[in-house]
């Protein structure tokens, strides 16, 4: 029967130590890791017990596994912070584009080193629109070799490798920058959420660019780039879910023990409703998720065009409801812990934040809010 | 982790569905516009029961009753029967409903019948006449809050007197037997319930008014009257043993396990059915000189019906799962329950919005009707505020 909601045993057991990982390492210090960022001590625990690598081949040093086994991973770390869990896993996008668009070597070479904990890199902030890729470099070609310039956002500190989409006209190119040693390094800016991952200003001015750091010069006619937006996709939507999970559990908790009018808030109904409304809401975006996963990695190879946009769709889906109810859910937590919502002795106040930059992180929303072809 | 239908199941699916556009849609529509239920005489339900359909809630009760009793593996009924209840109300859900068999009466006789009552009460359903069960629990002053209901039942001998009032019935004038309700002492809470299975012409038992309703028009809704009502004992469900734990309340709750996911999933037929019918028409209709879909704030909505619509149906699909893997639901099913009626009211509405004035009009009687018939889904079977009790109880039991 094909309608089965139920884990495998591995799958349970790599919940659970992603979840351990998150509740020990995490949950304790995440205002240490708002201010501080991802220690290395702790980017290499997470490395060690394999948490970075699971969807990639085992060949670059991944574990070989499907997205869906990806999404359990960063819904247990989400849950113990999402802005943590976004800093820990910044490497995803970069290593999404390079395994779709990049060739062997350059998996070798730029990859492998990252998925191993071995090497830091990033991708350059950009926005990956339906038919459309918003960046904000331009490149030009120069003796078969290119130049890139413009100002963007990366957001890894002195990161050993960036990626960087960039426009000629209506050619979206994608290229690998090893080192910022060309490139002149402007202010970090300070952002709403997600401070544990510095947004840091780069410029550049007529970077050259070798042409074999070029992954692709017209990404949107590639037939492997719908494959890297979509993974980037579906692992925004599985921050957001534990996002709104560890939301929806922490003001649950918290109306439990706060009392008023002579019982837990939790026991009056206009807080119950909000709580029950707030669980119904994380158990959809979860199940609407899982069915982007799984068609995701049962039909990633598809070459039927129906099919191929079918998983568009459900990707879509379910990252405008995980949009749409962590940014409720995240809201209601605040509302629910009243005064102490509003002050940082409590993290809900930080994941209000962090939702809106993680909704806008590599996509917006609004943009995909007619984008289904499949009605 | 799989979520698709298998081919056979599509292959189901597509019957129902051809059953549901070319059978119970023109009967629903018809009905609809008389304000009658289809009488239990019309020459489609011994056409249905011919052809094996019975009432999607209760699937095929026989099947049903030996995958829910067995110890092996999970079944596969609950969400054969939560594919099939979208479908068929994607017709017509007011057919659907009257559809003959045990319906909602079923559930409860199979949690708590013994294998004897299950087989006479089964049995009289059985042969060529379409014959339907009922499910009488709500009363004038009880419905979401089952415990408080007054119905009153008193041992005599070898009968149980029973004497209340049951309302909004759904085929309670034609159903052969109706489960009902009743209490020993109603100040004994879910404590003093009893349930029986009362036949059709047992003594003191009448058919009140029919109702006239907003929506749903098609299916019969009674009332039903008992005074001084001589019940035998061998209809007391489960026998007399069964009562000494809360087994009455339970049977009730255990019900709605089973069938909010499903009713819930009938809402999300009937809110496709609008869904659908407001795409087409705008696909192939033009307003200002381009096609209606071009239009940023139409596009929208028709995104977020589509996308709503499959949340909904996955929250059902997982309620179903766990009937069928004898998981603990109950909070599953009320999250289907509570999650979908509202995301297809506003459905079915927005589609009577994108239709404008036309959309109040007969001409589009199809998305009118489903704009009154979506209505009850968020209010029978538990109204969503009393799913929201549900769901947050179960919440807060993880604290105690």
């Amino acid at each position: 029967m094909a309608i089965d909601f139920s884990l495998s045993e591995d799958e349970k057991m790599l919940w659970e130590t992603a979840n351990e990982f998150a509740q020990k390492e995490i949950v304790p210090n995440i205002r240490v890791i708002e201010e501080k960022g991802i220690s290395a001590e702790l980017r290499k625990k997470a490395t060690e017990i394999g948490l970075l690598g699971i969807e990639f081949p085992e060949s670059l040093g991944g574990a070989g596994l499907g997205m869906f086994q990806r999404a359990l991973v960063t819904e247990a770390i989400s849950s113990g912070d999402p802005g943590a869990a976004y800093s820990l896993f910044i490497h995803l996008p970069y290593s999404y584009f390079l395994l779709e668009l990049g060739n062997d070597e350059m998996k070798e070479k730029y990859l492998k080193p990252v998925i191993t904990g071995t090497k830091k890199a990033c991708l350059l902030r950009s926005e990956f629109l339906p038919d459309e890729v918003i960046t904000p470099i331009k490149w030009m070609k120069t003796d078969g070799n290119y130049k890139l310039s413009g100002r963007g956002i990366i957001e890894v500190d002195n990161p050993d490798f960036v990626l960087i989409p960039a426009k000629c006209e209506n050619k979206v190119g994608f290229f690998l920058l090893d080192g910022l040693k060309d490139v002149e390094v402007g202010k970090t800016l300070h952002r709403c959420g997600v401070e544990s991952s510095p947004a840091i200003e780069i410029l550049l001015k007529d970077v050259e660019v070798k042409k074999e750091m070029c992954l692709t010069e017209d990404a949107l006619s590639h037939e492997n780039l719908w494959r890297a937006v979509v993974r980037t996709r579906l692992f925004i939507s599985s921050l957001l879910l534990g996002l709104a999970k560890t939301a929806q559990e922490y003001s649950l908790k918290y109306a439990m023990e706060r009392v008023a009018f002579e019982q837990p808030i939790a026991k009056h109904q206009a807080i119950s409703f909000m709580l029950a409304d707030d669980a119904t809401q994380v158990e959809a975006i979860r199940l609407i998720l899982w069915k982007a996963l799984y068609e995701f990695d049962k039909n990633s190879g598809a070459e039927d065009k129906s099919v191929k946009s079918s998983v568009i769709d459900w990707s879509i889906e379910a990252y405008l409801q995980a949009v749409d109810y962590s940014s409720a859910i995240s809201a209601d937590a605040v509302q629910i812990l009243g005064g102490h919502g509003y002050i940082k002795d409590h993290p809900v106040e930080k994941w209000m934040r962090d939702v809106r930059e993680l909704a806008n992180a590599f996509g917006r929303p609004e943009a995909f809010r007619i984008a289904l072809e499949n009605l | 982790m799989e979520l698709e239908l298998t081919p056979a199941q599509k292959n189901i699916l597509e019957m129902v569905r051809w059953l549901a556009l070319e059978k119970l849609r023109p009967l629903g529509l018809e009905c609809d516009k008389k304000g009658e239920p289809l009488p239990p005489d019309h020459p489609f339900f011994k056409e249905a029961k011919a052809m094996g359909i019975k009432m999607a809630l209760g699937g095929d009760v026989g099947k049903r009753r030996k995958e829910l009793t067995s110890k092996e593996g999970p079944s596969e009924m609950a969400r054969l029967g939560i594919l099939a209840a979208e479908e068929i109300a994607y017709g017509d859900v007011g057919v659907a409903i009257s559809l003959p068999g045990a319906g909602l009466g079923g559930p409860p006789v199979l949690i708590m019948g013994t294998p004897e009552q299950q087989e006479r009460f089964f049995g009289m359903l059985e042969g060529d006449e379409p014959k339907w069960g009922a499910y009488a629990l709500t009363e004038p002053g009880a419905g979401s809050d089952v415990a408080r209901i007054k119905t009153t039942c008193r041992k005599e001998g070898n009968y149980y007197v029973l004497n209340g009032t049951k309302i909004f019935i759904t085929n309670g004038a034609r159903a052969t037997w109706s489960v009902v309700f009743a209490t020993i002492d109603p100040s004994l809470g879910r404590e003093g319930h009893r349930v029986f299975v009362v036949e059709k012409g047992t003594p003191g038992f009448y058919v009140g008014k029919i109702e006239k309703k907003m929506g749903l028009k098609a299916s019969e809704t009674a009332e039903l009257v008992f005074d001084e009502c001589k019940v035998p004992v061998e209809n007391l469900l489960g026998g007399e043993e069964r009562y000494k734990e809360k087994a009455g309340f339970k049977a009730a709750m255990e019900t709605f396990n089973l069938t909010r996911p499903a009713v819930a999933a009938m809402g999300i037929g009937i809110a496709r059915a609008a869904y659908e019918y407001t795409r087409d028409y705008f696909k192939e209709n033009y307003m200002l000189s381009r096609p209606i879909p071009l239009y940023h704030s139409i596009k929208e909505t028709l995104n977020t019906m589509k996308r709503l619509l499959d949340t909904a149906r996955l929250l059902c699909w997982k309620a179903a799962y766990m009937i069928d893997y004898k998981l603990p639901n109950a909070k599953e099913a009320s999250m289907a329950k509570a999650y979908a009626p509202p995301v297809c009211l506003w459905v079915t509405s927005k589609c009577v919005d994108l239709l404008g004035a036309e959309g109040t009009l007969e001409y589009h009687h199809l998305v009118e009707k489903c704009y009154r018939d979506i209505k009850v889904f968020d209010i029978f079977e538990g109204t969503g505020q009393a799913q929201r009790i549900v769901i947050s109880r179960r919440l807060f039991a993880q604290f105690e």
